[in-house]
């Protein structure tokens, strides 16, 4: 399902700036929140919609990336316009672990998308120079499998249940997921 | 000038070891050891399958090496145990000083003060029985 | 051994948030006799202060400072992050504690502590120096 969002104080919460402008790429999904715009857009219209929106929308404030399974990434980014007053947030979801890098529209998303490359594993085509962290791991630290060692190894004073006869299931700490048990 | 959030103050008393604050703490600062004891106060039922029981503290600790004062426990505690203190903890020559027990943290109540202001209990006052807002 | 000329300096080694409470521990006392937060390169340090998160990345240059300090030496571990990971422990980038990589001397609690937590701890720090090189 495609729509054409349009920016116009029809659409717009109340209190919002009013502009009008009518956007040619395709969107998957619009809605409005928190004043700002949110999109949903296929991953092959990624840098197409920013191309667009960068006319009116021309900072980047952060571009991150979630790990929904395997090489499910969803990559969300937050643009503004000049005075900071309106937003757009872009999303789309990619399954092969790779998507079109903004680099060349922003310069900041050379920050941000190296520090995902790093961080998720994620590929941004088309990202050259990635800004060189200093990650000391042998593996994405950001992906949901990704387990927090500590928290599996340490013992948690939270399991003491001083009813010593009720028998109850041993708990596992907050932010331990039963999958990591390895 | 003294700081009002200086460290954490334990009314033992009013403390059922019901370890919500053990679980809440993001840093698993605090350890608790009960105990399950019949509650020979409470009223006997002939028709109960074992008496009531009641919880009894035996040892109570915050790290305070690793405590960063956000207060949860403070807040999640539902019998109003725990309460804000003027009390300083001071350094130490290792992480073992740092960790306070029940009687430290008992010994910080008279400068402990509740929310709106008012005096905690003292140590030896009963609990306040006193429900959260 | 000769005795340590007064101020004695401090390296500070300031790695997170601890280490803006420990630079205005300077601010508390500007002109101090017993110690000093140092500057200069061509004056020999005796007290360390990690002040902040310590990193698998940053553990070399740690070390490194720790090595630079000279003997009698006294480290201060400042903040829960210096002293156990603080609110990071569980993260899969942070040391927990500069214990794990360096002696520590004295441990300052809190998140983090009060720059006069600092200036107190500096002075025991001066303390021991001196009774060490006596």
């Amino acid at each position: 399902m495609t729509t054409s969002a349009s920016l116009n104080s029809k659409n717009a919460p109340a209190g919002d700036s009013p502009g009008t402008q009518v956007l040619a790429t395709p969107t998957l999904n619009v809605s409005h929140r928190d004043r700002a715009m949110w999109l949903e857009v296929g991953v092959e219209q990624w840098l197409t919609i920013h191309r667009e929106l960068k006319a009116t929308h021309p900072r980047l404030e952060w571009l991150t990336a979630t790990h929904l399974m395997d090489d499910t990434f969803e990559i969300t980014s937050h643009l503004t316009s000049p005075d900071a007053h309106d937003g757009v947030v872009i999303r789309c979801t990619t399954t092969d672990g790779g998507v079109a890098s903004l680099s060349e529209l922003f310069a900041t998303a050379r920050y941000h998308e190296s520090e995902m490359q790093i961080l998720c594993g994620i590929t941004f085509n088309g990202l050259s120079q990635p800004h060189p962290f200093a990650l000391v791991s042998d593996s994405f630290p950001l992906r949901r499998d990704f387990a927090l060692l500590p928290r599996t190894q340490r013992p948690w004073p939270g399991a003491v249940d001083p009813d010593t006869a009720a028998r109850r299931r041993p708990s596992l700490p907050p932010g331990v997921f039963p999958e990591w048990s390895q | 000038m003294t700081n009002p959030h200086a460290s954490i103050a334990l009314h033992p008393s009013s403390c059922t070891s019901c370890m919500l604050c053990v679980r809440e703490c993001p840093d698993w600062c605090i350890e608790i050891e009960a105990h399950s004891e019949p509650d020979l106060q409470a009223p006997q039922y002939s028709n109960a399958r074992r008496p009531a029981m009641k919880n009894v503290l035996d040892s109570f600790t915050i790290d305070f090496s690793q405590c960063m004062w956000c207060g949860i426990c403070i807040d999640v505690c539902p019998f109003d145990a725990l309460y804000w203190s003027s009390q300083e903890i001071t350094a130490g020559k290792n992480k073992a000083q740092v960790i306070y027990g029940i009687d430290e943290l008992a010994a910080s109540l008279p400068s402990a003060r509740r929310a709106d202001g008012s005096h905690a209990p003292l140590l030896t006052e009963p609990p306040s029985g006193r429900r959260k807002k | 051994m000769s005795s340590i000329a007064s101020p004695i300096q401090v390296l500070e080694v300031g790695l997170a948030c601890c280490g803006v409470e420990a630079s205005a521990a300077t601010l508390i006392t500007q002109a101090h006799d017993t110690w000093a937060l140092s500057n200069d390169p061509t004056l020999s340090q005796h007290v360390l202060v990690i002040a902040g998160t310590l990193t698998h990345a940053l553990a070399n240059n740690v070390q490194a400072a720790f090595d630079s300090v000279l003997e009698p030496r006294v480290v201060i571990a400042f903040g829960a992050c210096a002293i156990g990971g603080g609110p990071y422990w569980d993260s899969y980038s942070v040391i927990n504690g500069a214990d794990q990589l360096i002696p520590v001397d004295i441990y300052v609690p809190g998140c983090p502590p009060t720059p006069s937590d600092l200036v107190s701890a500096l002075e025991q720090a001066a303390e021991l120096v001196r009774r060490a090189s006596s």
